[in-house]
């Protein structure tokens, strides 16, 4: 029997993994990973409160996430690709061009 | 009272003399600026008809007066204006001997100089502007007139001095004109900023000024001085009293019938109509009397000593005026407003008389200089001369021409009322006043002097009916209107004048004649341009205009032109440094702190992150799960 506690440590150990990738990695792409690392690992937390509970609220919640997850990575790649388009690099410290 | 007057018939008669004239202004200013015959005709018919006008309101006031007990009370027929909790202010006539004989001075003038005006500005190519001015100017003299309290005077007392500017300077492309109108108004301004205080405090205290109030003001001592003082500064600029007396001989640049007008016989006076208006309020105050009195005194002397030097007839003129103001101002200050205004009645006849003859000389001989009139034949002109004697004679105070009553009148009022040094120093002035008029006479009267410098001056040539007549009108005025003082003073006060006093009129005649002999001994024969007097070192300050004009120059040049660079200094590098100091130091700290925006996303989030850490880490801390 896996415990509440043990899920929650996979999600926060999950979320924190994302949250280093967002914060130290330099190509975009990378960083989109990131995010989408931490909006499972927020997924995980969701599901496992749900099971815990025994409600359906989580699981619904969860769902929504994924499709925010895809409507947010679709356009995070268009970004991306423009960003390409414009200073041929997707090193995210190139992109610097709003310092004051 | 205004049912002793009947319903409506005098105050019909009222609007037909106080509007013509701004009618005529309007008329000319926005339609006939380039039709000048027809501008001149507009002019002259809102002339007549306010002559017209105010010659049968006086028949009937006056009728009204005869069949009257005493005095007749001040009717005043008014609207509402501007009512508030603390003033109310009213607008309208007022109606009382002093205004109806006040309105016949103003308003023959303005007519016999509008008459003369079509001589004496023929060709001029700005005759429509003139008649307009002239017309808003006689306008705001009427208006000033029937002015029922000091708020409506102030009003037309300040378009008066407007118009008088616009006169001035209305050959504006001559600098000394343009000078001359801007000296006019500031020096007038001076005074007036004194009379618009005396009237806010007025105002203030008793939220009222209308004169037929001032009789029962019932203001504390101090008050009551304090405010007739207030108001006499306005009488002391507009009234050209020393020392703000530069601006008037200054003034001659305008146009000849403007000098005779404003300069002579209506806007100066209406210095001393307002102190006659507002007598009970200076007669509560000793004070403010003797004040009176002592500038009215120094006045008339120091004007009549630069009269005495002068070489252009129009500042002879110019200075006369001046010190025939100050007699009107002394015979106030001396207690008796009824010599002050007779005299400002016989006066305004014969100085419009000196003056329109002074302009008459002029047009005829293209210059102001008296030696060269007389050079060019200013003898010849037969009427001018002759009037001009006149008016010279009325002016010296000689038997049985107009001035010799009202200054009979003034000498008698400063003997009974005064310290005997002011009759000593008021004599005296009467022999300076004959010893100038005559100068110029005799100065006249020398022969022509044959020689190329002479163009058309040969002798009999007088100047157009339309000058000569004007001339002619004042002169039998000036001859006529000095037996009219009993009735004068019966109608202005009520009382029976008295007959006249020989100790006064005999030793006044006869320094009178003094100077006229001294005149006749310096300059009567022989072709000198310095009498008896010019030769005595002292004549060196009237000459210098008793260096006021010098002293004026210094306080604008040095003490006001210094403070200005101060002031400008300070501006410039302290107001202005403090200015662009703050916008500087503003501009450089943004700088400073835009360096935060470093653009990079993830130090934002660093940032972010560890914010959100802290807080949370507070929350774990105080908060009990």
């Amino acid at each position: 029997m896996i415990t509440l506690q043990e899920y929650l440590s996979v999600g926060a150990l999950l979320f924190t993994v994302g949250l280093l990738i967002v914060l130290f990695r330099q190509n975009a792409i990378s960083i989109l990973m990131g995010i989408e690392l931490m909006l499972n690992a927020a997924n995980i937390n969701f599901v496992a409160f749900s099971n815990a509970l025994g409600g359906l609220t989580g699981q619904v919640l969860a769902i929504f996430v994924v499709v925010a997850a895809a409507a947010e990575a679709a356009v995070a790649i268009a970004i991306i690709v423009l960003l390409y388009q414009n200073l041929g690099t997707v090193d995210v410290e190139k992109a610097r061009n709003l310092n004051g | 009272m205004a049912e002793l007057y009947g319903p409506l018939g005098l105050s019909c008669l009222l609007h037909g003399i106080f509007f013509p004239y701004f009618i005529a202004f309007g008329v000319i200013i926005l339609f006939l600026r380039r039709w000048e015959k027809a501008a001149m005709a507009v002019s002259i018919l809102a002339s007549s008809t306010v002559l017209a006008s105010t010659l049968m309101l006086f028949a009937r006031h006056q009728g009204l007066a005869a069949g009257h007990e005493g005095v007749l009370p001040a009717a005043t027929y008014t609207l509402s204006w501007l009512s508030t909790d603390s003033a109310a202010f009213q607008f309208g006539y007022i109606l009382d001997p002093l205004s109806v004989l006040m309105l016949i001075v103003v308003e023959v003038v303005s007519f016999l100089v509008q008459v003369y005006s079509i001589g004496y500005m023929h060709g001029d190519p700005g005759r429509a502007r003139f008649y307009a001015y002239l017309s808003l100017f006689s306008g705001s003299m009427t208006g000033l007139v029937v002015s029922p309290n000091l708020l409506q005077t102030y009003i037309f007392w300040e378009l008066v001095g407007l118009c008088s500017y616009l006169l001035i300077g209305f050959w504006w492309h001559k600098p000394e004109a343009a000078a001359a109108a801007k000296k006019a108004f500031v020096m007038t301004r001076f005074g007036d900023l004194g009379l618009f205080i005396g009237l806010l405090m007025l105002l203030h205290a008793k939220g009222n000024a209308a004169f037929t109030d001032f009789g029962t003001l019932g203001l504390p001592a101090g008050l009551a001085t304090c405010i007739s003082l207030l108001i006499f500064c306005g009488v002391i600029g507009k009234s050209s009293q020393f020392p703000l007396h530069v601006w008037l001989p200054d003034a001659m640049e305008g146009p000849t019938p403007v000098s005779a007008l404003i300069h002579a016989a209506t806007m100066v006076v209406a210095g001393v109509y307002l102190l006659s208006r507002s007598a009970p309020l200076f007669l509560a105050s000793e004070t403010a009397m003797l004040v009176v009195l002592s500038f009215g005194v120094v006045t008339a002397f120091v004007a009549a000593t630069m009269a005495c030097v002068q070489r252009d007839i129009k500042k002879v003129w110019a200075y006369s005026t001046v010190s025939q103001l100050g007699y009107m101002v002394l015979a106030f200050g001396a207690g008796s407003s009824q010599a002050s205004m007779f005299h400002l009645f016989t006066h305004a006849f014969y100085k419009a008389l000196l003056f329109l003859g002074a302009g008459s000389f002029i047009h005829h001989a293209g210059s102001n200089d008296l030696f060269e009139i007389a050079r060019k034949g200013g003898r010849g002109m037969r009427i001018t001369f002759w009037t001009t004697v006149i008016g010279a004679l009325a002016l010296a105070g000689l038997p049985p021409f107009s001035g010799f009553f009202s200054k009979d009148a003034i000498l008698v009022a400063v003997k009974e009322n005064c310290h005997p040094l002011w009759y000593i120093s008021v004599m005296f002035v009467g022999f300076l006043t004959a010893y100038y008029s005559f100068r110029v006479v005799f100065i006249l009267f020398r022969k022509q002097e044959a020689g190329p410098g002479v163009a058309h001056g040969h002798g009999g040539h007088d100047s157009p009916l339309v000058m000569t007549g004007p001339l002619m009108v004042l002169a039998l005025a000036t001859i006529c209107v000095g037996a009219w003082e009993g009735g004068f003073g019966h109608y202005l006060s009520g009382a029976p004048h008295g007959a006249l006093h020989w100790d006064v009129a005999i030793p006044a005649t006869f320094l009178a004649l003094l100077g006229i002999v001294l005149a006749g001994a310096s300059f009567g024969s022989g072709g000198r341009e310095e009498g008896v007097l010019d030769r005595l070192p002292v004549m060196e300050i009237p000459r210098r205009k008793y260096y006021l004009d010098d002293f004026y120059y210094w306080v604008t040049q040095k003490i006001v032109l210094g403070f200005s660079f101060l002031c400008a200094y300070v501006d410039r590098h302290f107001v202005d440094g403090a200015v662009n100091g703050v916008a500087d130091t503003v501009r450089w700290m943004g700088s400073q702190w835009s360096k935060m925006q470093t653009g990079q996303v993830q130090q934002y989030l660093n940032v972010l992150i560890l914010i959100f850490s802290i807080l949370g880490f507070g929350v774990y801390l105080t908060v009990k799960f």
